[in-house]
């Protein structure tokens, strides 16, 4: 009887780890896995999970990863919250070095995204959802 | 896909060929997770090496001759070894739950492949080191020292980017989707290490149900977790435990060697390894048995992660950790801490045990119904790691309630593959 019951407590043990996989997202999952080198691009890290919070930020790292040299210093504006504004753009932007915009003084650029910016004194690069500044 | 493959493959072969002569007593499934480990503490070194010569590099060719060469031993046939029982016949049951382990790993591998890796973790910490070792070719200074990213954890060890810096020089190019495949590697080695131990010691049946465990334990092997240090952490944990449990039963300088391996791996994935390693010593101190010498285990343990803590430290220099108020400590602020200890244990028990009390339950049931083996010696182990993590959420400087919050639970959940190897030798010792 003991062993029966302890048995029972694994089993219970095991079926709630199983119901803690993300069973909903099972399809996508499959799909994601077999698209191959597809599934790898920019395009697709733009519309994965690691953007959620705002989805018009991926076009506008990418605009900015293409207008900076990689050994670069820049200086990014961002929404405070949430915090992945700023971890997505000090990975996304690596191996360029990434500080926030108290910062600038050290930085060749500055990168301004949905927050109000000062007029810059000269012409400033368009990008998606704001604009990058050559210091 | 296929370089990051070959990558994983021959990083598990050039462990094997050099962590060889310390597994002649282990079973094979135990020697992949071994070799696994093995490779990837050696493609970190070569990776350091070799930035240290041409730093800025293409490091592709030099460094899949350099894990070549590190494979040559395995074309001498070691004199003396003992061949591997091949062809084993394993129990229906066995077969049925070993399968179910593959199935888990599977589904946790689609999880994890299928989309670039974007957890917070990953992009502040391991993943922008990874990626600024790999695109500069170089171990930047910055990387420690550099205000500007002081949230990124600058103290903790480098294991794990080196070697997601090293697969990404195998394949040529960052791919954040491809590289993830080493997680449910070590998903595969932790339940392979853990049933291959647990047969070993004739828990076939007990070992297969672990396996079977540890292939579905979601709470760890989850989307949410790849990109971060757990899950190569806890097959960290479980090689070590399984040495550490040898040792009480074993004098052989084998067990000492394979306890100095998973120490320095645990050690250099993260801070928690060397507490871990450290934790073990005590443990081991506390109940080896009478006449067994102390000196052996117990430098096998403290050795490595002292010797990676001070060569760090000459490296980089003293680097400060943000994320901890350890002024809380002064005699003067002890109130505090004790007030913030007590709310990091409320939140945990409010929300994380609040959350999980019914496989805790089922847990507790196990291990009230079932006897005492010689693998509880792990619990004391368990019990003090986890309290320690709630100490360190106490002296969080974001808030004890915060880390408690978002932190404790997975942390706590890289425990649990220690945890099944005491419930696999409360299981019957049946075989095949």
């Amino acid at each position: 009887m003991r062993h029966r019951l302890a048995f029972i407590c694994l089993i219970v043990f095991g079926l709630v780890g199983l119901s803690r996989y993300d069973w909903r997202n099972l399809p996508r999952f499959v799909r994601g896995a077999l698209r191959g080198e597809d599934a790898s691009s920019a395009q697709a890290r733009a519309a994965g999970t690691g953007f959620w919070f705002d989805r018009d930020y991926p076009a506008f790292l990418e605009a900015v990863r293409a207008a900076t040299p990689p050994r670069s210093t820049v200086a990014v504006a961002l929404p405070k919250r949430p915090p992945a504004y700023l971890y997505q753009a000090v990975y996304t932007l690596a191996p360029r070095r990434v500080v926030t915009v108290q910062d600038a003084l050290t930085a060749e650029y500055a990168a301004y995204f949905k927050v109000e910016a000062p007029v810059p004194a000269r012409a400033a690069i368009r990008v998606p959802g704001g604009f990058l500044l050559r210091r | 896909m296929i370089a990051v493959v070959l990558a994983l493959v021959a990083t598990t072969l050039s462990g094997y060929a050099l962590v060889r002569p310390l597994l002649r007593d282990v079973s094979r499934s135990e020697r992949f997770a071994w070799s696994l480990v093995a490779g990837l503490l050696a493609q970190a070194v070569l990776l350091l090496v070799l930035i240290g010569f041409v730093s800025g590099a293409d490091f592709a060719a030099p460094l899949a001759l350099l894990t070549v060469i590190l494979m040559t031993p395995l074309l001498l046939k070691r004199p003396g070894e003992q061949p591997t029982a091949r062809g084993t016949r394993f129990l229906a049951a066995v077969r049925i739950l070993l399968g179910a382990a593959a199935a888990g790993v599977v589904l946790f591998g689609l999880s994890a492949l299928s989309e670039p890796m974007w957890t917070v973790d990953y992009l502040a910490i391991w993943g922008f080191k990874a990626k600024t070792i790999f695109l500069t070719g170089s171990v930047p200074d910055r990387l420690f020292h550099d205000p500007a990213t002081a949230w990124s954890h600058p103290q903790y060890p480098l294991l794990l980017p080196l070697d997601l810096a090293a697969l990404a020089s195998w394949a040529r190019r960052w791919d954040d989707r491809v590289l993830a495949l080493l997680y449910p590697a070590c998903h595969a080695a932790t339940a392979l290490a853990a049933f291959g131990f647990l047969a070993r010691r004739g828990r076939l049946l007990g070992g297969a149900i672990v396996a079977a465990l540890l292939g579905v334990f979601y709470p760890l092997y989850a989307a949410a977790n790849v990109g971060m240090a757990e899950i190569p952490l806890a097959l960290g944990f479980t090689l070590l435990s399984c040495a550490l449990l040898d040792a009480f039963d074993a004098d052989s300088s084998l067990v000492v060697g394979r306890l100095a391996v998973a120490a320095l791996f645990c050690a250099a994935i993260k801070v928690e390894g060397s507490l871990f390693s450290g934790l073990a010593a005590l443990t081991w101190l506390a109940q080896r048995p009478r006449g067994k010498p102390w000196l052996p285990v117990t430098a096998s343990l403290l050795l490595p992660p002292a010797t990676l803590a001070l060569v760090m430290r000459l490296a980089r220099g003293s680097v400060m950790s943000q994320t901890f108020d350890f002024s809380l400590l002064s005699p003067y602020r002890w109130g505090e801490w004790i007030a913030r200890i007590g709310e990091a244990a409320s939140s945990i028990v409010r929300i994380e045990i609040a959350a999980a009390a019914l496989p805790l339950a089922a847990l507790l049931g196990f291990f009230l119904l079932t006897r005492r083996r010689g693998s509880d010696r792990l619990l004391p182990l368990l019990a003090a790691q986890s309290l320690a993590y709630v100490a360190a959420c106490s002296l969080c400087s974001y808030g004890a309630a915060w880390m408690a919050e978002t932190s404790w639970a997975r942390i706590t959940c890289a425990l649990f593959p220690v945890l099944s190897l005491s419930v696999g030798q409360r299981l019957g010792s049946t075989n095949a």
